[in-house]
């Protein structure tokens, strides 16, 4: 089902894994679109706090450029079938194919990274130096042999800390690709001129919905979330470690892709998008103010102390 | 796996150290990191430790084999530290392997990853104990981290302490360091080689101050009167009063940004080496 972030005509019912629900959102028309593929946040899943309870999805972004198409990420395998599903939707016109998981040490970027390969033999996976080879991305299913031999016959173009990843015929839709000073482990996030999205990987992630229908974008009249649970979000998860942290550096850095682009859309990996400058801004400042506040927080050494709501 | 493989090796009676080496490059260098597993021998079920980088999968499918096959007690449990696949990524290849074994530890996120067999998974928290047999496996919270997720574990019977990303550093593969324990290779910069894995997978810890995270890992150390210290990254520690302080200098090291003046020192030391071995 195709939306454009609104809620769907007919709900499906919330089950384990939510596998075949999935959205394909189109957030600027033949330009740009999110597989949106929806899991119960409930205390089953680590990049949320325990006690958060509603919907979250988990996203892949394919942003296409004429003849070509470059994936974001690659989602979670229990939404396999509907991640591929989407991509025959949205692959129809025999784009080219890329792939680009931004975290290549976790599995919810590289996770469908094999059956996407084998179901379209994309020219190129785009990933991190460190990358090795093929294996990288060989989570082990399917038959073995055949998985290796569909990933080694791919290519793997690697990506500097700061990069540009060219879409189109002519090469002019330049996507720029750069490591952030807010991260956990080897992250890239993206800058796409043509949509003024930011795509933000593992951060922003705090937007979730009560619902499994979404939607999974939030403008700026829908907007509930609080300093509070950006803040909850980020200490009780993966940035725990920012407790008694220095953060002046983290601030600057997170500071200037906002500072140098014109950011109209937050499209985190997991979470919903946040859309529109004015929510742009609003979310920047929230998670800007935690980097604030967190030197003066207990320090985070015993994972034990101080993992209380403020 | 890069090169020969020198394991698995019996690290202490039914302690196994099993795994590869993954191949980094750094300011011109090649440097080899492990990414180990450990198989925890008890009298009537094994465990083991991490599940692997998804590259080694084949690798280690055979090394548990042999070792299995051998006589080692059934795989029984996996328990990998953390949910990051070159710890984790082999586990969905381990489970349909060894049909009896199940996954514990923090097992948040598996049921996403896993399809089909989360009815496998086993959560083991902080303090719980598996009996293995004349022996225990301890989950144990984790002290160097990343994902806030991570365990450790800790082996009762012959004091061995699990400790994932904990006392990770790279060695180099051409000077034969691959399958030596810390201590069998004295010329390997551990403190240099600590501090450039820290600024390279341990990011946090530049912006943190080291101190009690380093009190931490000693209190552990002390209370659990630990032998013998197995790490996912770094080579196995046998001798703490040797190694240890080249940890918790590289660790300092790493934190406080000095890595890349380390790794040029760690290169000079590298350089200065090949060139007396003839291996350059």
């Amino acid at each position: 089902m195709r939306t454009e972030g609104s809620p769907k005509a007919s709900p499906a019912q919330p089950r384990d894994g939510l596998g075949d629900i999935a959205d394909v959102v189109e957030l600027v028309p033949d330009t740009l679109y999110a597989l949106a593929n929806p899991y119960a946040v409930d205390g089953s899943v680590s990049w949320h706090p325990s006690d958060v309870r509603g919907y979250a999805p988990m996203n892949c972004y394919l942003l296409k450029e004429g003849s070509d198409a470059l994936l974001v990420d690659s989602g979670l395998p229990v939404h396999e079938r509907s991640v591929l599903r989407g991509l025959d939707e949205l692959l129809a016109g025999g784009e080219r194919l890329s792939l680009f998981p931004l975290r290549v040490g976790e599995f919810d970027s590289v996770c469908n990274v094999a059956a996407i390969v084998e179901r379209f033999a994309p020219q190129a996976i785009y990933a991190l130096g460190v990358v090795a080879g093929p294996g990288w991305f060989d989570l082990g299913r399917g038959d073995s042999a055949t998985r290796r031999a569909d990933l080694e016959a791919t290519e793997i173009r690697r990506v500097g800390a700061s990069d540009v990843i060219a879409l189109g015929a002519a090469g002019t839709r330049r996507v720029e690709v750069f490591e952030p000073a807010l991260r956990l482990l080897n992250t890239h996030w993206v800058y796409d001129p043509a949509t003024r999205a930011l795509l933000t990987s593992d951060m922003f992630g705090h937007a979730v919905r009560t619902t499994a229908a979404g939607p999974w974008v939030v403008d700026v009249d829908d907007d509930v979330t609080t300093q509070a649970d950006v803040e909850w979000h980020m200490l009780a998860t993966r940035y725990w470690w920012l407790r008694g942290a220095r953060t002046d550096e983290l601030r600057r850095g997170l500071a200037e892709p906002f500072e140098r682009h014109d950011v109209d859309m937050i499209a985190p990996a997991f979470g919903c998008v946040i859309r529109g400058r004015e929510l742009v801004a609003r979310h920047y400042l929230m998670v800007d103010e935690v980097l604030r506040r967190a030197p003066r927080l207990l320090d985070a050494v015993d994972p034990r102390d101080g993992l209380a709501r403020a | 796996m890069i090169g020969d493989d020198p394991l698995p090796r019996e690290l202490a009676p039914g302690i196994f150290w099993l795994g590869g080496c993954l191949e980094q490059r750094f300011q011109g260098q090649t440097l080899h990191s492990y990414n180990s597993l450990y198989l925890v021998a008890g009298d009537d079920a094994s465990l083991l430790v991490e599940a692997g980088h998804p590259q080694d999968s084949e690798l280690v499918l055979a090394q548990l084999d042999e070792l299995l096959q051998g006589g080692v007690a059934p795989l029984r449990y996996i328990f990998a530290t953390h949910q990051e696949t070159p710890h984790a990524g082999g586990v969905g290849a381990l489970l349909r392997r060894y049909p009896d074994a199940e996954l514990c530890g923090d097992v948040r996120d598996y049921h996403l990853f896993l399809p089909g067999l989360a009815e496998r998974l086993r959560p083991l928290a902080p303090g719980e104990r598996l009996d293995l047999g004349a022996t225990e496996f301890v989950a144990l919270d984790a002290t160097i981290r990343d994902l806030a997720s991570t365990r450790w574990g800790f082996d009762t019977r012959r004091r061995v302490l699990f400790c994932g990303d904990g006392f990770a550093y790279s060695h180099y593969h051409q000077a034969g360091h691959c399958g030596m324990v810390a201590e069998e290779v004295p010329e390997l910069p551990v403190a240099e080689m600590t501090a450039l894995f820290t600024e390279l997978a341990l990011y946090w810890t530049r912006f943190a101050d080291i101190e009690p995270y380093i009190r931490r890992l000693d209190r552990v150390l002390d209370e659990r009167a630990v032998r013998l210290v197995c790490p996912t990254h770094g080579l196995p520690i046998t001798e703490l009063g040797i190694t240890m302080p080249a940890i918790r200098q590289g660790l300092r090291l790493g934190s406080e940004g000095g890595a890349r003046a380390a790794a040029a020192h760690a290169a000079a030391h590298a350089g200065a080496r090949d060139r007396a071995s003839g291996s350059a």
